[in-house]
């Protein structure tokens, strides 16, 4: 039962307390994917999957901390929200630092919970949108010809028509055309738009 | 003048005592008393006995001095190992603590599920169930520590039961499971199976066990994160002896410390007492076993706890 689409990643060593949190997800509406250790959490995330990972910070093996390094070294964006028996200062900044939505104790009130997984939520709709951006912005790129992708480069640095002319020896009415191509294949109407577009899709510049 | 005579034993035949005779008289045939005759030896015989009376006595005292000092020391024993196994179980406090808390977490989060579930339209009342049960389960578990706790701190007196040294050494760990988990200690327990009971104090035994555990994960703080573990196993020694061996993977012994390690006040601890292995060591003695510590070949050190098997159950076999 999956009523709002959003999966509760949950990782904790204690049986008991896993349970009777999954429980109150569950009743709460979310999905509560729960796991008892930190590597069997890991072998079995679906980044493709809407959701946040709340994690115990004192685990055997992996602790939580470790758990979110494996996690953004594994370029999974997952939002972590902690809970813990006993946090001090120290590991609570490590965890902020380290992109933490938040940093609870095991036994906040139930509202701090919700409100901690509902701001994991937009981040994560947040993530998943730029995301999606992304990976669209890259399929157009990926589709443009090799000239035509170098031909964006040099646009992208600010150069007029004639110059790239020069620097790639063609005709100035042949980098027209390209020009003139690869906007309307990446959907952009101004150089302004190109230049956004051409940041977010990661082109560097071409130097003079 | 002839004086007059007497016969000794007419006069005794007549009842006629000596003072009744006119002055001078000579009394003879008269038979010696047996004070007379063997004075010497009575004497002989009576001081012999009163110097024996005065022996005993002085004996029965001493001996009765010498038991009261001894259940002094007893007692007073009894005091230090009480002592510190209420400075151990301070030093575990955080640890405890946690053990605590994990049950309470867990029915407050079912509670909360429960009430959650019942808000729902409608409501999965299995689920509640689950919820409720599981709040039950949980409140024995939190009981459990706390009567493990108590058992612990409490200052009773020696009590011999039988024991199982393999539910003894699971409780243990489930007690230091949070100190484990925070020291980064993985806990491998290799317990064999059919382990015959011993007699013994449980509370005593445990508190060996929690001696060794800490002294293990003491030895470790400059071993590798990954490094560091533990294992515990039992088996027999046929034909009476039950073996616990606690091995770790720190800095080991050392030869310089091996003479002095049970010696009290000897410690290599920052904050140490240097009791506790000269307590353990005592326990185990009190319970007709032993408490060897030595280096591992390979690495680390290994404790070992002798125990011999109850004796009825000995004499079954």
């Amino acid at each position: 039962m999956n009523e709002k689409n959003f999966t509760i990643y949950l990782v904790d060593d204690d049986p008991g307390v896993l349970k009777a949190l999954s429980r109150f997800l569950d009743a709460e509406g979310y999905g509560v994917r729960p796991f008892t250790s930190a590597q069997d959490f890991l072998s079995h995330h679906d980044a493709a999957v809407p959701g946040c990972a709340v994690l115990d910070l004192a685990m055997p093996g992996l602790d939580g901390l470790q758990l979110q390094e494996a996690l953004a070294a594994a370029g999974a964006q997952r939002p972590v929200i902690f809970l813990t028996g006993k946090g001090d200062i120290p590991t609570t900044v490590r965890a902020m630092k380290a992109g933490a939505v938040d940093f609870l104790t095991k036994n906040a009130p139930k509202d701090d919970l919700l409100q901690a997984i509902a701001r994991a939520e937009e981040l994560d709709v947040r993530i998943r949108q730029v995301h999606a951006e992304l990976v669209a912005i890259q399929t157009k790129i990926a589709a443009l010809t090799p000239r035509e992708r170098e031909v964006l480069t040099h646009v992208v640095a600010g150069r007029l028509n004639k110059q790239i002319a020069g620097d790639l020896g063609t005709a100035e009415k042949t980098v027209k055309f390209h020009r003139g191509h690869l906007m309307k294949k990446l959907g952009v109407c101004t150089v302004a738009d190109l230049v956004r577009l051409a940041e977010k899709g990661g082109i560097s510049i071409a130097k003079s | 003048l002839a004086k007059p005579v007497y016969d000794w034993r007419e006069l005794q035949r007549w009842k006629i005592s000596e003072s009744r005779l006119p002055p001078g008289s000579q009394v003879l045939f008269r038979t010696p008393t047996i004070w007379e005759q063997y004075w010497w030896q009575i004497s002989l015989i009576a001081a012999v006995l009163l110097a024996q009376t005065v022996l005993i006595i002085y004996v029965l005292l001493q001996s009765r001095r010498r038991r009261a000092a001894e259940a002094e020391v007893a007692e007073r024993r009894e005091e230090v190992t009480h002592l510190m196994r209420v400075s151990v179980l301070g030093e575990l406090s955080g640890a405890i603590a946690h053990e605590i808390n994990q049950p309470l977490n867990a029915i407050m989060w079912n509670a909360e599920a429960a009430m959650a579930q019942l808000e729902r339209a409608p409501p999965n009342l299995a689920k509640v169930r689950d919820a409720i049960s599981d709040i039950l389960c949980e409140d024995n578990r939190a009981g459990n520590v706390i009567m493990r706790l108590r058992n612990l701190l409490k200052k009773g007196e020696k009590k011999f039961e039988l024991i199982d040294l393999n539910s003894l050494i699971a409780s243990t760990l489930d007690l230091l499971n949070s100190e484990f988990v925070s020291r980064k200690v993985a806990v491998k327990a290799d317990l064999a199976n059919n382990l015959p009971a011993i007699s013994g104090d449980p509370v005593q035994l445990q508190q060996i066990m929690i001696n060794l555990f800490i002294n293990s994960m003491d030895a470790m703080i400059s071993t590798l994160e990954g490094e560091r573990r533990i294992t515990v196993g039992t088996r027999l020694v046929p034909p009476n002896i039950v073996e616990v061996r606690v091995r770790d993977y720190g800095q080991g012994i050392g030869h310089d410390n091996q003479a002095k390690l049970f010696k009290p006040f000897y410690t290599t601890k920052k904050h140490g007492l240097g009791l506790g292995l000269s307590i353990c060591s005592t326990i185990a003695k009190a319970h007709r076993g032993s408490l060897t510590l030595t280096d591992h070949a390979d690495r680390g050190a290994v404790a070992v706890v002798r125990l011999p098997i109850h004796e009825q159950l000995v004499a079954a076999e």
